[in-house]
């Protein structure tokens, strides 16, 4: 019984310790949703989609999925009319690179820099896209 | 103005609705890993998976990590995670190391279903994802041991 207690505990610690830094991430992701900062911001994605083969507009999933999570970006990825090939090569990319607020705050947490692991994983997945347009 | 209200209640419902949600995963995990603990169930896991963090020059104990995050998702696991990493007093690369092969490559079970729904090849992107992942770990761990090496041969 001891053993379950300090179990519950120890989740009740982790929990308060993560809500503190969950709660601000969410909140900015909601007011990137709110003012639409999105179709502005994803313009800068635009050259990068040539390099992957996908059309512009699949620029707005990708920065979607980026700044919410990997709902938010492959709900915008439905919206497009992608043929099979520009499904797998954006829903690989977007698996890769989603959630970067909310679950790259994690690292925060575990004292490493949030930036470079967002930017391992941008990097990783345009490397992933470009191989997959190459190898499909 | 309404506008105004619905965003704030809007939000409020998500962060109760995302911690709670963490809540239902995080405590009973963390209970689970307690009685493990005891047991001893742990150790005998990470002997088993010692290639594996060696590959990526982790500590065996870091495996347990590396697998919470793999199969739980970064969120879901962070208890895991985060508990191991403090207990084990990992090095900094190390804990970057683990970071970037559970960003890039989480909740294996979970987001690939979620593909099966929206279309696309899921099993290649299961695969790039997993190769990805434990390919750029093991790039990461690489600078360092050669800096390390470096630094050894200059002095």
């Amino acid at each position: 019984m001891n053993v379950f207690f300090s179990g519950f505990f120890n989740g009740i610690k982790m929990m308060i310790s993560l809500s503190k830094i969950l709660v601000p991430a969410i909140l900015i992701v909601k007011i990137l949703e709110y003012t639409s900062a999105y179709n502005y911001v994803s313009k800068l994605f635009v050259p990068l989609c040539d390099v992957v083969g996908l059309p512009g507009t699949a620029a707005i999933p990708f920065f979607m999925g980026i700044v919410s999570n990997i709902y938010g970006g492959l709900g915008g990825m439905l919206a497009l009319n992608l043929d099979y090939k520009e499904m797998t090569i954006l829903g690989t990319m977007i698996a890769i690179s989603h959630g970067g607020i909310i679950e790259n705050s994690i690292a925060l947490k575990a004292d490493i820099s949030m930036g470079l692991i967002f930017f391992v994983r941008l990097i990783v997945a345009i490397l992933s896209g470009m191989i997959l347009k190459l190898v499909l | 103005m309404e506008n105004i209200y619905f965003f704030i209640c809007s939000t409020i419902k998500d962060c109760i609705l995302q911690v709670l949600q963490l809540a239902i995963v995080i405590i009973p995990i963390s209970i689970l890993v307690e009685i493990f603990n005891r047991f001893g169930i742990i150790d005998k896991i990470s002997l088993k998976t010692e290639k594996i963090t060696k590959l990526l020059s982790l500590p065996k104990e870091a495996a347990i990590t590396c697998f919470a995050g793999i199969f739980l998702g970064i969120l879901s696991g962070s208890g895991i995670i985060l508990g191991t990493i403090k207990e084990k007093g990992l090095e900094k690369h190390e804990v970057e190391t683990i970071f970037i092969l559970v960003g890039i490559c989480h909740s294996i079970i979970e987001e690939n279903i979620i593909f099966i729904g929206f279309g696309g090849n899921v099993l290649i992107i299961a695969l790039v994802r997993f190769f990805a992942g434990v390919l750029s770990a093991y790039v990461w761990q690489l600078i360092f041991i050669k800096n390390h090496s470096l630094l050894l041969v200059k002095k």
